[in-house]
């Protein structure tokens, strides 16, 4: 799969999407609304009680906007592949991707590359901009590099845990109940991971590194103390991506491989 | 069935009873997964029960303390895994699919047919989801009883207004379907107007006043705040009489416009139907 491959099948999605340009940019409409409300509901929450664990609006708000933002980019490669892997087993459509001679993984990302994530980056990229001009960051080379490392690798973190969960589903059930769960688990890198008890640390960092998509790196950037883990560790966040990514890859091309063993 | 005096009154009843028996077998299918649905409904009660610690610590804003709030969140939780919105995927799916000319041969109103259909899927979460989840929560987290014995009757009721509320809604959108072919647009922003003015992130008493009058008038209060601030005694006396009657007549509303645009829509579908 070359870039110049990859950026075709992209443009054929977009343009069968654009067939249906009105339901198109009405759905891009209504996803802006509904991660709206959410951020409403988490500025309200922060207008009544100030801050949450000393953190104030402002830096909660560069933590929601990076979950945001490196949500969907992870997404619009890897969740449309993921969950329609399901339906592609069922009804036989899996071999024609597994017999072209490109790799497999990446044929599937590339024509499933999802362009619906736009409402998310617009208005991800707006709360952030305005989180990162109001919050209490010092900005040095070091601090910038952080924060575009950060969005690049919180992407691959993202797009990983998808990977992993499309493995898992593939093999054992039905997949839907999982990706509403890491939804869920979603929320836990909205906040300063101090507030949830060890284990939920321990999980975010070590297990699903989903807290160095947000809340390590960001620690770093409003300089704040560690928690259960020492703060310094925020400066893993560019390798941490990148070597999760390539776990995932691994695991769900061995999931594969067993498939073709069993398709026989 | 023999025929015997009396007999047409009841048949409605058993046979709705027979359609919510069915769908509560069917998903007794999904029932290998439940632990999954069970481990959603706890990761949400211990993230907001962590987020009201850290909020509130061993104080209280408004006279609510750390204790009323995490009995808050698991009601809104189990709430929101027994509440009946998610007909509208269902009937999206066999509106697209064709199915639907199906359901339309059998012996029932067709919301009627939905309703039972929702509250068996209703009654296999509440045995396998909801009380598995809430004896967790109670032995980890703790729960208040009721506050008082009116307290937990109005609860029930206001469990009943939750369940009817979230059904009519669901139906308005499925019905949608019928003109715009999708629902994905109308889910997600009846979501957007749920997670705002609903109150299970965010109780109305924590609004600014003007948003939360707002929200106190608004159906979206019932599927998650009405029944647990009334479970914690928040809303009693006259308050309470007032807040249920709103809800009753929310339902009225809903019901009558799902039903008006029911009989429209079976119109349209014969004429699509040729």
């Amino acid at each position: 799969m070359t870039p110049a491959l990859f950026w075709h099948h992209v443009r054929l999605r977009l343009r069968e999407r654009m067939e249906y340009r009105g339901a198109f940019l009405l759905g891009l409409l209504a996803q802006g609304i509904g991660y709206a409300a959410e951020i409403a509901v988490i500025w309200l929450l922060l207008h009544r009680f100030e801050a949450i664990a000393g953190w104030m609006w402002p830096e909660i708000a560069l933590l929601y906007s990076l979950s945001v933002l490196t949500y969907a980019i992870g997404a619009a490669f890897t969740y449309s592949p993921m969950t329609e892997l399901e339906q592609m087993v069922q009804r036989g459509t899996l071999e024609t991707v597994l017999v072209k001679p490109t790799d497999p993984f990446w044929t599937l990302i590339g024509q499933r590359f999802n362009v619906g994530y736009l409402s998310h980056l617009l208005l991800a990229g707006t709360v952030m901009t305005w989180a990162i001009a109001t919050a209490p960051i010092d900005w040095t080379p070091a601090s910038v590099g952080l924060l575009v490392a950060t969005v690049a690798s919180g992407s691959m973190i993202q797009a990983a845990v998808l990977t992993l969960i499309g493995t898992w589903a593939f093999r054992f059930t039905r997949s839907w109940t999982l990706f509403a769960i890491n939804g869920q688990a979603s929320r836990f890198i909205r906040f300063p991971i101090g507030i949830f008890g060890i284990i939920p640390q321990i999980l975010l960092t070590l297990v699903i590194p989903l807290a160095f998509a947000t809340y390590y790196p960001a620690a770093i950037l409003i300089s704040e103390d560690g928690q259960l883990f020492p703060g310094w560790i925020g400066w893993l966040t560019p390798v941490v991506g990148p070597v999760f990514m390539w776990v995932a890859y691994r695991t769900w091309t061995r999931g594969i491989d067993r498939y073709q063993g069993a398709g026989g | 069935m023999v025929a015997r005096p009396g007999g047409d009154a009841v048949r409605p009843i058993r046979t709705f009873l027979a359609f919510l028996g069915t769908s509560f077998r069917k998903n007794l299918a999904y029932r290998s997964e439940v632990w999954l649905s069970i481990l959603f409904g706890l990761l949400a009660i211990v993230i907001q029960a962590a987020i009201w610690r850290a909020l509130l610590g061993d104080g209280a804003a408004e006279g609510i303390t750390v204790d009323d709030m995490v009995t808050y969140v698991i009601i809104t939780t189990v709430i929101s895994a027994v509440s009946l919105h998610r007909l509208v995927s269902d009937v999206d799916e066999r509106l697209r699919g064709g199915d639907i000319a199906v359901d339309l041969v059998k012996p029932m109103h067709y919301p009627t047919l939905q309703l039972a259909d929702q509250l068996g899927r209703s009654a296999f979460q509440l045995a396998f989801v909801v009380v598995p989840m809430v004896v967790i929560a109670a032995l980890t987290f703790g729960i208040e009883a009721p506050a008082s014995a009116t307290a937990g009757a109005a609860f029930v009721a206001s469990l009943a207004i939750a369940l009817l509320v979230s059904f009519t809604q669901g139906l308005l959108l499925a019905l949608l379907a019928f003109w715009f072919l999708t629902t994905f647009h109308f889910i997600w922003a009846n979501g957007a107007l749920l997670t705002l003015f609903g109150g299970a992130n965010l109780p109305l008493w924590f609004f600014p006043d003007a948003l939360e009058t707002v929200a106190r008038l608004l159906p979206y209060q019932f599927v998650a705040f009405v029944p647990a601030a009334i479970w914690l005694g928040e809303i009693a006396g006259s308050e309470l009489a007032w807040t249920l009657a709103l809800g009753v007549m929310w339902v009225a509303i809903q019901g009558a416009a799902g039903q008006a645009l029911w009989s429209a829509a079976v119109h349209r579908l014969t004429v699509q139907g040729g």
